[in-house]
């Protein structure tokens, strides 16, 4: 089961002590040779904050507290509408209602009883993000308006952590992961649209399965963060159309110019762009 | 070789400077096709046929780039600032990606 090694030995090697259960539960990772009970470990250390618990942040929480994160931070600040319900798998008919925090972490703790959830019922802003921000060591950008998406990436970059940005717009999804020193947000997006330029979810519409298929990149991305696996998308700008079902992954540079990470930055505190009312509710 | 219209109008316009006549338009626009170069390019990862020359501009108008205030532009994997795009003349192999703002926005209510 273990590559030829002795249970036991590999067992005593590592930092956290595993339980029986715990390597039955995680045994598909520790079979993988480039994640083992290290890099299981190293998930079980971690620290993510899941910003948004709506179409992106339900597969990512759900695949995140499957994998054994050990603390899942989530911020939202709606209750669960029956409209959710298409994408938003983390969310259950009888939650209709109720803080979708409240009802993330309910179903965290079903999946991984280990994992410990902080919910953070409220909207994230300039006057809370940098504190909340640096209590984690990735943070998954899982927002549904502009405002917050480039709120999340300016206190990134000043708080020096990497995050994952993720979109979704009818059949579309593009995502790309920030560490510091690589392409940010501002670099390929200077400033927020003006508000009613581009449209929502919830004005445009998406297929639900969409939400699922960007969010799960966006988790596969943070588990090969901590384990340290692979390239991750940095520099690059993944991009999909799910009607063609073609990808394509776009390169892109740090912005010298860029007004957050550029070599003279002009932006030295946090902003809250201006959203439309409609955004607040959904 | 028969003799044709058109021979006389281009043995006035060799002239020109001693008959003081205009090009005659349709002339005019068959200099111009002549200048023209076609050049492969590639826009978001496929093949164009463009005729040159074509600045950054013209292309996001060719190609009926939505919103193009909206949208970000590389030119061979750089950014080009929005002002600088009707100085950029693109040239044969060109890569220009579009990059477009997704996951959301603040469209009001009406």
């Amino acid at each position: 089961m273990f590559k030829g090694r002795v249970k036991g030995e590999k067992i005593a090697t590592a930092m956290i002590d595993f339980t029986e259960d715990q390597i039955q539960r995680y045994s598909r990772h520790i079979l993988l040779q480039d994640v083992g009970v290290e890099g299981q470990e190293k998930i079980m250390n971690a620290r993510v904050l899941v910003v948004g618990a709506g179409g992106l942040g339900a597969p990512v929480s759900l695949y995140l507290a499957a994998a054994g994160i050990g603390t899942i931070g989530i911020v939202d600040a709606d209750v669960v509408d029956l409209s959710n319900l298409q994408r938003q798998v983390i969310h259950f008919t009888k939650d209709v209602g109720i803080p979708k925090v409240k009802s993330a972490e309910e179903k965290i703790k079903a999946i991984n009883p280990d994992v410990q959830v902080n919910t953070y019922y409220e909207f994230l802003d300039s006057s809370n993000a940098l504190d909340i921000i640096k209590e984690y060591d990735f943070i998954v950008d899982g927002t549904d308006n502009f405002p917050v998406k480039f709120l999340i990436n300016d206190a990134c970059v000043m708080a020096g952590k990497p995050f994952s940005h993720g979109g979704i717009l009818r059949f579309n999804g593009q995502t790309f992961t920030h560490l510091p020193g690589t392409a940010c947000y501002r670099c390929m997006f200077k400033e927020p649209p003006p508000v009613g330029a581009v449209p929502t979810c919830s004005q445009a519409g998406v297929l639900g399965a969409i939400a699922g298929m960007l969010g799960t990149i966006q988790a596969a991305e943070t588990l090969k963060y901590f384990t340290g696996v692979g390239e991750l998308l940095t520099n690059r700008l993944l991009t999909f159309d799910a009607k063609t079902m073609l990808f394509r992954t776009v390169p892109v540079k740090h912005r010298d110019s860029c007004a957050i990470c550029g070599t003279n930055p002009t932006i030295d505190h946090l902003i809250d762009y201006e959203q439309a009312a409609c955004d607040l509710k959904h | 070789m028969a003799f044709h219209i058109t021979h006389l109008w281009y043995a006035i316009y060799h002239f020109r400077g001693i008959v003081g006549v205009q090009k005659p338009p349709y002339l005019c626009s068959v200099i111009q096709t002549q200048k023209k170069i076609m050049a492969k390019i590639y826009v978001n990862g496929d093949a164009q046929e463009v005729s040159l020359p074509l600045n950054v501009s013209e292309l996001i108008k060719q190609n009926d780039v939505q919103q193009p205030d909206m949208v970000s532009v590389q030119v061979n994997e750089e950014f080009a600032e929005r002002e600088d795009w009707d100085g950029i003349q693109l040239k044969e192999g060109d890569k220009i990606d579009f990059l477009y703002f997704m996951g959301g926005g603040c469209l009001r209510e009406e």
